[in-house]
């Protein structure tokens, strides 16, 4: 059984175009979901593969689906490419060696739901990636893949490229719809989930790059075959962005569940230049940090939930014993205060408060009893914002002040 | 109607309300700044933070809608906190210059800290500095460092007038609301701002410096400067004209009406007071006194002192 499924014709020259893609045997799972398949079929296919939202919350793609009503107005799908969690940088390659793939999810989701406008909200930064997608897209057009009654099934599908302004909260996804809406970039309040009020009012699906892109693969392959990729609770694989201390940084798709350990030192070639560890972040920068102690883990949603931590973006950030964690700390703290919206009270102010402390600290104007300062008003982050930002500030910042605490103090 | 328990109280409210007004139904006040009734839920401020018994974690009374058997707790320990950290927050950031603030008395950041907060400020860093003293309207100044950015005034603009002349500006810490390139706020309802501002970051020149708040006593109203009878709140001087001041009414306020006005007044109702005091005997004259006529409230006493004993 062949390892890797996203990733697996990475590196196949002039994969991104549709020739070759076609060679690949892309393609054939859109012609199989829409003239073979019902909508429904394909719903039930997507809910057995328990492919779980590789954005970082985890939520289960099909029960998503689901919950968009069955309304007379327009649905949308917005493929969110926004990947703005630090240490991630998976979806960029997703796009710029494979598009079709992304594009294929596209066209069988929307079958599946109803939709026939669709869009890829991309980071601002990645100019060349949207261009890239631009010229999928045209190549997807001429060959009857997209546009009125796709490959004469009665089904029409728009895809729409749309690129950011380079804010973090836009890949929250109400607030990426608002930025799409073409206003200020701030969550909504929620409910009603965007299911059923999403882009202009109306029923939107948001799914992350990799979900959308192993759709087409759960359809090809079966749900059966999916789940055995991975987990029984969460299917497929899962591409590992590893950064920081190691020898290989780079991406690393691998059946979730994968130990921690082995993706750092086997996959990963262990730590650069004979370094120690030190500490890992395991999904993307808001992800509570583990120490070097903790990394006999499994990788998914659940094991990592339990050990207080979680997967998000399965982004690894791996620091060694020569980084000061003052510094790490810094980052985290700078980084939030840069990118909250300024929406809602204690996110506004409460990251800019600490970044503040954290920023004296670093200037040796510590005091003793800043440690306490910042988990109390971490804490009072914690659970009390508008969106999830809140809580993806707070709970880095409460790990690392808890479990380094003593050098920390050190800095005092 | 449904029953829900509002701190263990049984109460009956209709299906569809949201926690705050079943609340205030039930005579709990339930701390809030962003929320006005005339707009959706916005749920920015965090005060009204509420625990439900069921939900992980606290939810906004704003807008949360009551379900059969809900049980809301609006003093338990959790929310205490809640609330405190929420002013905690606002104050930390806030300039804290009531005593030359003009909606000292008036503030509801002012009246929450007193209410729900009463702690030490723990705030040792540097605050940010902003605009104290813009001129965004006519009569209308705005102070950034006192604002807490509830974006009453942003949405009142969007949703009323649809002028939509103010915006927020910049992002985290460093938001602000502003107006476009120096476009001033050019309307017929500019003074609503100043009046669903909660606390003092927009003022009205109109009333600014002129005298405290709690000098004042209200009187309920209508306007009589057009046919359409808006309510209003008049707000004046009760010691006026005994009292050196210079005039008796200081400010006209909207007071709701759903059916004529709901929560506005427009400009010439509310700036076109003055000719309430303009021409009106403030002075006592008596004709018939010999030399000086005008009597002034101190010395009447020693007038009319003299003509009781001459009976």
């Amino acid at each position: 059984m062949k390892e890797k499924v996203l990733t697996e014709h990475f590196g196949l020259e002039n994969l991104y175009k549709i020739d070759v893609y076609q060679k690949q045997g892309g393609y054939r799972a859109t012609e199989k979901a829409l003239k073979k398949m019902k909508p429904e079929e394909i719903l039930d296919e997507v809910k057995k593969a328990n492919l779980r939202g590789r954005g970082g919350a985890g939520f289960p793609a099909g029960v998503k689906w689901s919950f968009v009503p069955d309304t007379d107005k327009p649905k949308y799908l917005c493929v969110n490419a926004d990947e703005g969690e630090p240490g991630t940088f998976k979806d960029r390659y997703i796009m710029i060696h494979n598009p079709h793939m992304l594009l294929e999810g596209i066209i069988i989701t929307s079958f599946c739901v109803g939709i026939h406008v669709a869009f890829i909200y991309i980071r601002g930064e990645y100019e060349a990636i949207a261009l890239r997608l631009e010229q999928a897209i045209s190549e997807a057009y001429a060959k009857g893949f997209l546009g009125k009654n796709i490959l004469e099934s009665g089904f029409d599908l728009d895809v729409f490229v749309h690129r950011g302004a380079g804010a973090y909260i836009c890949g929250e996804e109400t607030a990426l719809l608002e930025s799409l809406e073409g206003k200020r970039g701030n969550p909504r309040l929620k409910p009603p989930f965007p299911a059923s009020v999403g882009l202009w009012q109306c029923p939107t699906v948001i799914n992350n790059v990799e979900t959308i892109s192993n759709i087409s693969h759960i359809i090809l392959n079966g749900a059966e075959w999916f789940v055995k990729k991975g987990l029984p609770k969460d299917g497929g694989t899962r591409i590992f962005s590893v950064s920081g201390m190691v020898k290989n940084p780079g991406i690393y798709e691998l059946p979730l569940g994968t130990s921690l350990k082995d993706i750092i030192f086997k996959h990963a070639g262990g730590m650069k230049g004979g370094k120690k560890l030190k500490a890992v972040i395991p999904g993307g920068m808001s992800a509570p940090i583990l120490t070097a102690d903790e990394i006999n883990i499994k990788m998914d949603f659940d094991s990592l939930v339990e050990a207080n931590s979680m997967l998000g973006s399965a982004a690894i950030i791996v620091i060694d014993d020569k980084t000061s964690i003052l510094d790490v700390l810094k980052v985290v703290t700078k980084f939030y205060s840069h990118e909250s919206c300024g929406q809602c009270t204690p996110c506004r102010i409460g990251n800019s408060w600490i970044n503040k402390i954290v920023k004296r600290i670093a200037d040796g104007k510590g005091k003793k009893e800043d440690i306490d300062s910042i988990l109390r008003l971490a804490s009072n982050i914690e659970g009390n914002t508008l969106c999830p930002l809140g809580d993806a500030a707070a709970m880095p910042i409460l790990s690392i002040t808890k479990k380094f605490r003593k050098e920390l103090e050190s800095h005092l | 109607m449904i029953k829900i328990f509002m701190d263990e109280e049984p109460v009956e409210v209709e299906e569809g309300t949201t926690v705050l007004k079943a609340a205030e139904r039930a005579g709990i006040h339930i701390p809030h700044l962003c929320y006005h009734p005339a707009f959706p839920p916005e749920g920015s401020c965090r005060m009204c933070l509420v625990e439900i018994e069921g939900f992980p974690k606290l939810e906004l009374a704003c807008s949360t809608v009551v379900k059969e058997d809900m049980k809301i707790s609006t003093k338990s320990a959790r929310v205490v906190e809640a609330r405190k950290a929420v002013l905690e927050f606002l104050l930390a950031e806030h300039p804290l210059d009531c005593p030359i603030c003009d909606k000292a008395g008036d503030c509801k950041l002012q009246d929450y800290y007193d209410e729900y907060g009463l702690f030490e400020s723990q705030f040792k860093e540097a605050k940010e500095k902003r605009e104290k003293k813009l001129k965004i309207g006519k009569t209308l100044i705005l102070d950034q460092e006192r604002c807490i950015l509830c974006t009453r005034c942003v949405r009142f603009l969007k949703e009323v007038t649809k002028t939509q002349e103010l915006g927020v500006f910049h992002r985290g810490v460093h938001s602000s609301v502003n107006i476009y390139d120096g476009a001033a706020v050019v309307n017929n309802y500019t003074g609503n701002l100043a009046e669903i501002c909660p606390v003092g970051a927009i003022t009205d020149e109109d009333f600014r410096f002129k005298i405290r708040s709690w000098f004042l006593e209200e009187g309920e109203s209508i306007c009589p400067l057009c046919s359409r009878g808006c309510n209003i709140l008049i707000e004046y001087h009760p010691g006026f004209p005994r009292f050196n001041v210079p005039k008796r009414v200081y400010r006209i306020k909207a007071r709701e009406n759903p059916e004529v006005n709901g929560f506005w007044l427009c400009d010439r109702g509310r700036y076109g007071y003055s000719y309430l005091d303009e021409g009106r005997a403030d002075q006592i004259i008596l004709n018939k006194i010999e030399g000086e006529n005008v009597l002034t409230w101190e010395n009447i006493s020693e007038y009319l002192g003299k003509k009781i004993k001459s009976l």
